[in-house]
């Protein structure tokens, strides 16, 4: 089993790697940021899919438990097109939220739609790989005091996500003329940042967790 | 002095606080140049040995310290005539040609077929580019400071030496027509004025017929009647204020102005010299004031028959002139002194012109020996000027002053020796050809000094300022926390702080006062030891009973206060780094011009992190037998209980919330800066609006406005405060949908074309909205007279059993209400005529007569509500048509927000607490962030209904709401205007005190579902059905947690205010200080004046209601006890 360190910092890897290269071809995010979204997004979903803790093993006592009251037990079908539509209804409000917190109705749509996707794969689908498909318990690990390791993990990648995401949105009205302050740039660079901010914390953490359990032991 | 006065009066110190802090940065940074009193004189030549026109044989030529070019000068103002407007483009088609495009055909004409004769410039004004100050720019040549915007419309008599006053010195006969601004400004130097009202922004014709009428005719009086004749006209103005330049009515505006210039050229006599200028531009909406490029540019044309220029003016190029340098101009062709003030340049192509030939000849120097004799005089006389002021002011730096003197010196030595010398033409010609170009150079670098001195700032008086208004914050952060423990009221704190604070002003001012005789021997208005010390002197007093108490316990109190911010939720943080955000994202120029955008998006963040803070658990996991529970709930999936969850609903009301922000984002104005922004279709008036959409807005309109008293309605009698026969009942009833059916109904006939509306009678135009300010009136008195709405019923038959059975539930809620209420207050009431009240009460006596109270558990509210409604109607007319929809979303969006605090509330207390009786008062403790997210729609709806923090945005035009234009005095104007500019501030700061009452009664929606898990204590339940009548049982809290909100919102605008303080101060000699930081800050500065006058006020309607409603319970208890 991978150790949950490992994997926060694997995705860090991840992510960067994906970022560079994208700089190499013609569709980065300064130059074509719909395309890279939507290359980005596919990529790291996959990516996450691959490299997960998951949370449901270790025990029961934890808010995913608590709300769910069963474990979820393996991937069936329905069980997996029930959580694709929860991930698209998170997709859909992150779209929803944009336009009420400022983004253009009618203009623009498929930069705040690549917005939203990369909102959803950095949150939604963190929770979704690894908290099984049901939205309760991705609300309920986000909204309550973490359990365990792997929830305080889910609930300060999401939070950092957030933030980050919104901190984005303060450099747009700067008249400083630059090409990469028009929507949904900043905002997009702000989640990455938040997000890798998130999973270097989370990282960080669970070694000091780690070595704190340890030397208890000893 | 109750209680509720005492902390009246703390609010009121806070607010004198704050008043005193704004005057005296106001006084330090809106500063006035020194005004030189000294005025020219026609024998004093600037020059020594000067004094021209002693040429031989010229007498009738003869001018004061030039020769005069013309006799006679006729000047025609077009207000507003932008360049674009002048120019003509002869590739252009007349029909595809925009409405002020072409518009002039006679000035093409004569610059082609006379080009010696005519020409045209562009002609910069400096901004603020408002008439009266470009008037003062026209005629003393010197150069503005902002604080004469705000005495636009309150002219003032220029004293300083100007143009028509040389006239008026010279004998010579000026008559003047037009606008009566002119009169305002000049009252005594006319030969004859044929004034008319400027202020009409709807009149587009009076002033422009008036003209028309006389200019005519007098000019072609007889030789010896004129001297110089100025026509003012408004139209262009007009028509640009009330349609834009886009209309079809700017195209027949210019074309009657294109007439009214051919008839005058063609009567023009040899001896005249014409003009025709814009004294500024206009936008693309037509509104004027700032410095862009359109509203700084307007036209400046010269004809004469007589040859004009000295050599052809290429006007391909757009040559561009300073409006200041007309002053020297005018003076130096008519031949009189230059005004000693100004600092203009004469335009030299009217002067001189170096031929580019080579074939120079000896007329080519005796052309320019005279333009550049004219350039040396208005040298000398800027030099003068200088010396002058120098000598008045300090303000002018020293070394740049000597420095060019120095190179003026030099120039002109230089000069001399080339016209003396007995150098070769060629060379004589270069040398005059530098000193031309020296002499420009000159006026030029002193102009540009001058500009950057006189946005000079007294920065004393401004850090004087900004700390009171420091204290200010302090204090109200103390009242804020000291009013969270009733104990301050038992130990006689407030008493002791009063009077501290009496003391401290005392004290202060005397010191203050002799302080100041002792230093400078003399009290001014400048001195600021009078302001400083009662400030100083009152904190000083209102801290010390804290300190002589128990100072040991300060420091503890300190670490008290940490600790409390340490344990804030989340909700906490984010609403304090909002204000923290909000003051200083002031700074950057680029966040206030997108203020409005950003003010929604953050009161959009702060609204969903206060869901967040709402759902969010810091406890541990929920028990196991409810997880069980609510898991075996949940295998049975209902949708409806799935859907009717308390953490679905509020987010069902946050969505809802924020779609109504984002609405009404659509009803901003756009700032001149943003320039990819377009004007909504609300904004434009409606009669500029074709076709069927017309009809659409204005029945979306009157049905918004017909909502607003309907829900009212509604509102209060399902909460039974409509049963009863007050004057105030019947207002809510009857008067305010009378007042909505007069409004739409005058939004019909503005609607009407504009020719139709100028027919009626003046009576007619202003019957409907006086009929609305009458009723607006006399509802605030009913008010005032009979704040509450209650219907008392001793007799249950009274109304018959149908009429009980259909407020069957209510009132058998009410009743018991009251009836524990007498019943307790029963017990500890004295015996009275020996009969114990409680024996009367406690009898159980079915058979008696138990009064029933109708509309006691909203008591409070009811009255916020009617005033909150009342407001919003006077404010939706002035508004106009096209905001009404904006006035209604602000109110749902303010129900909202009521609602969703009132949930969260009540959530809270009843998870936290709620155990003993009388804990429901906690309800009425309102959150900072609530307070936050208040301040912030505050500001997010001064922008959505159509304002910026820019003066062109300012909508003159709604002093003519229920008035026809002329006014006696400007007060009438100034309230208009101020309602309408900061409406939301009024709503908001009439309705805070809905915020503490709205937890009694609403937001029950979350109760059912919290009931179940939550058990309180069935005591302190029954409290909670009393509603807000647990307020008047529990008076001390009341006062103290209303107290606490009040200063609380204040101080949310202190610190709003001193961040643009901050911004403007430091930021003073920033490039866009005076477009956008200082009009920032005036904004803020008035909007705080006007919060905190209406906070005043409905903080009085609060004690108000509540001294009536104790009046009213002791009748009752009277009463009750004499069955």
């Amino acid at each position: 089993m991978r150790s949950l360190a490992n994997v926060c910092l694997s995705r860090v890897a991840a992510l960067l790697s994906l970022c560079l290269l994208s700089n190499l071809t013609s569709w980065s995010l300064l130059l074509k940021p719909t395309v890279f979204l939507r290359y980005f997004c596919v990529a790291y979903g996959a990516v996450q899919f691959h490299l997960k803790v998951d949370v449901q093993k270790k025990n029961n006592a934890t808010n995913a438990g608590a709300v769910s009251g069963r474990p979820v037990r393996g991937w069936k079908i329905s069980s997996f097109v029930k959580g694709f539509l929860f991930f698209l209804l998170s997709i859909l409000s992150f779209h929803i939220i944009a336009v009420l917190y400022g983004a253009p109705l009618q203009e623009d749509t498929e930069e705040t739609f690549s917005w939203a996707l990369l909102m959803a794969t950095l949150t939604a689908l963190p929770c979704w790989c690894m908290l099984g498909s049901r939205l309760e318990t991705w609300v309920a690990v986000v909204l309550n005091r973490p359990e365990s390791e792997n929830e305080s993990f889910l609930q300060t990648t999401v939070l950092c996500t957030v933030v980050g995401a919104w901190l984005g949105a303060f450099p747009i009205p700067l008249d400083w003329d630059r090409p990469w302050q028009v929507w949904p740039i900043p905002c997009s660079i702000g989640a990455l940042l938040g997000h890798t901010v998130g999973l270097v914390l989370s990282a960080i953490q669970s070694k000091r967790h780690r070595l704190d359990t340890k030397s208890k032991m000893v | 002095m109750g209680l509720g006065l005492k902390t009246f009066g703390l609010l009121l110190w806070t607010v004198a606080l704050s008043v005193v802090g704004i005057t005296l940065f106001t006084k330090g940074f809106l500063l006035n140049r020194l005004e030189v009193p000294v005025k020219s004189s026609c024998e004093e030549s600037p020059i020594e040995g000067g004094g021209a026109g002693e040429e031989e044989g010229e007498t009738q030529k003869k001018g004061c310290w030039a020769n005069r070019h013309f006799k006679k000068a006729i000047i025609l103002i077009v207000d507003a005539l932008r360049y674009d407007f002048a120019t003509y483009n002869t590739s252009l088609a007349p029909g595809v040609a925009l409405p002020f495009q072409n518009k002039l055909p006679v000035l093409h004409e004569l610059l082609t077929s006379r080009p010696e004769s005519a020409a045209l410039f562009k002609f910069l004004a400096d901004p603020p580019t408002t008439t009266m100050q470009r008037l003062k720019g026209l005629t003393t040549g010197s150069l503005p400071t902002f604080i004469d915007v705000s005495s636009n419309f309150a002219s003032s008599e220029v004293t300083e030496d100007n143009v028509i006053h040389q006239l008026a010195g010279g004998d010579r006969k000026v008559i003047f027509m037009g606008d009566d601004t002119w009169t305002g400004l000049y009252p005594k130097h006319f030969h004859k004025v044929y004034p008319f009202p400027s202020f009409n922004v709807k009149d587009l014709h009076t002033v422009d017929n008036g003209v028309m009428e006389h200019l005519v005719p007098e000019m072609e009086k007889e030789e010896g009647e004129w001297d110089v004749l100025i026509g003012h006209f408004l139209g262009v103005d007009h028509v640009g204020h009330r349609f834009g330049p886009y209309h079809p009515a700017m195209g027949e505006k210019l074309t009657q102005m294109d007439g009214v210039i051919r008839s005058v050229v063609s009567k023009l006599t040899e001896d005249t010299v014409l003009f025709v200028m814009g004294d500024h531009g206009m936008t693309r909406t037509g509104d004027h004031g700032g410095d862009s490029t359109d509203e700084v540019g307007a036209a400046l044309f010269m004809y004469s028959p007589a040859k004009l220029l000295q050599g052809a003016l290429h006007q391909q190029e757009d040559q561009a002139v300073s409006q200041i340098d007309f002053v020297p101009t005018l003076s130096l062709l008519l031949g009189l002194p230059i005004p000693f003030s100004n600092l203009g340049m004469v335009i030299p192509q009217l002067f001189l012109a170096f031929s580019t030939t080579k074939n120079q000849t000896n007329t080519d120097w005796a052309q320019n020996i005279t333009g550049v004799e004219a350039l040396r005089i208005n040298a000398f006389q800027i030099k003068k000027y200088l010396e002058v002021y120098a000598r008045l002011g300090e303000d002018l730096p020293k070394d740049v002053v000597s420095k060019l003197q120095k190179q003026l010196t030099e120039i002109d030595n230089a000069y001399q020796t080339a016209i003396n010398g007995e150098a070769s033409i060629d060379d004589a010609l270069a040398a005059l050809k530098r000193a031309k170009e020296g002499y420009i150079k000159y006026i030029s670098e002193v102009k540009e000094m001058c500009r950057k001195v006189w946005a000079k700032f007294d920065m004393v008086s401004m850090v004087c300022g900004f700390s009171v208004l420091c204290i200010a914050c302090i204090a109200s952060v103390c009242i804020t926390m000291q009013s969270h423990d009733r104990r301050v009221v038992y130990t006689g704190n407030l008493e002791a702080q009063l009077s501290g604070i009496a003391v401290g002003v005392g004290l202060g001012f005397i010191f203050g006062i002799v302080s100041e005789i002792c230093l400078t021997g003399t009290i001014t208005t400048s001195s600021l030891a009078p302001f400083m010390l009662p400030c100083l002197g009152s904190f000083i007093g209102y801290m010390s009973p804290a300190w002589s108490n128990k100072s040991s316990k300060q420091t503890s109190k300190v670490l008290e206060l940490w600790r409390t911010l340490r344990k804030q939720p989340i909700d906490w943080i984010v609403a304090t780094s909002l204000v923290g955000w909000n003051a200083c994202g002031l700074g950057a120029n680029s966040f206030l011009i997108n203020e409005d955008t950003i003010t929604a998006f953050l009161l959009q963040s702060l609204v969903w992190s206060l869901l967040v803070a709402a759902n969010f658990n810091r406890q541990s996991v929920p028990s196991k037998e409810q997880t069980q529970k609510r898991a075996r709930v949940e295998k049975s999936f209902d949708i409806g209980r799935y859907i009717t969850r308390p953490s679905l609903l509020l987010l069902f009301v946050v969505v809802v919330f924020s779609v109504c922000v984002r609405l009404s984002m659509f009803f901003r104005a756009c700032r001149e800066e943003q320039w990819w922004c377009e004007t909504p279709h609300f904004l434009k008036s409606l009669s500029t609006i074709e076709g069927g959409h017309k009809n659409a807005r204005y029945f979306f309109a009157a049905a918004c406005m017909a909502l607003i008293p309907v829900s009212l309605r509604l509102f209060m009698s399902k909460s039974g405060n409509m049963d009863s026969v007050t004057p105030t009942v019947l207002n809510v009833k009857y008067a305010l949908p009378v007042a909505a059916v007069c409004t739409s109904l005058y939004w019909a006939m503005q609607a009407l074309p504009q020719r139709v509306l100028d027919n009626l009678p003046a009576w007619e135009q202003v019957i409907l909205p006086r009929v609305v300010y009458v009723i607006i009136f006399s509802s605030f008195v009913s008010l005032i007279w009979k704040p509450l709405c209650l219907l008392l019923q001793i007799d249950r038959n009274y109304y018959g059993p149908d009429r009980t059975l259909q407020n069957g539930g209510r009132d058998s809620r009410h009743l018991s209400k009251l009836y524990n209420q007498v019943k307790g207050r029963g017990t500890t009431l004295p015996p009275r005529n020996g009969n114990p009240a409680k024996e009367e009460w406690d009898g159980g006596d079915a058979t008696k007569r138990i009064p029933a109270v109708y509309g006691l558990a909203t008591v409070y509210s009811a009255a916020s509500l009617v005033t909150t409604v009342t407001c919003s109607q006077l404010l939706a007319l002035l508004l106009g048509d096209g905001l009404a929809p904006a006035v209604l979303l602000l109110l749902v969006q303010m129900g909202l927000y009521l609602e969703f605090h009132a949930a969260v509330k009540r959530t809270q207390a009843r998870k936290e607490g709620l155990s003993q009786p009388g804990s429901t008062t906690v309800l009425s403790q309102v959150p900072w962030p609530v307070v936050v997210g208040w301040g912030l729609m505050t500001s997010q709806y001064f922008f959505y209904t159509g304002h910026q923090a820019a003066i062109p945005t300012i909508r003159f035009e709604s002093a003519f709401t229920g008035f026809y234009g002329d006014f006696d005095n400007n007060l009438v104007p100034a309230v208009l205007i101020g309602l309408n500019t900061f409406a939301s501030q009024v709503l908001f700061t009439v309705s805070l005190p809905l915020l503490l009452v709205w937890p009694f009664c609403r937001g029950k929606w979350m109760d059912k579902k919290l009931a179940a898990s939550h058990h309180g204590n069935q005591e302190v339940l029954d409290e909670l059905q009393k509603g807000e009548f647990v307020l008047h049982e529990h008076p001390v809290e009341y006062r103290l947690n209303s107290l606490r909100l009040y200063s609380m919102y204040l101080l949310f605008n202190l610190i709003k205010l001193g961040g643009t303080m901050v911004t403007a101060g430091y930021l003073r000699n920033h490039l866009m200080v005076w477009n956008i930081f200082a009009p920032r800050y005036v904004f803020e500065g008035v909007s705080f004046m006007v919060v905190c006058i209406t906070m005043l006020l409905s903080y009085l309607l609060l004690l108000r209601v509540d001294d009536s409603l104790a009046a009213w319970v002791g009748k009752l208890r009277d009463y009750c006890k004499t069955q």
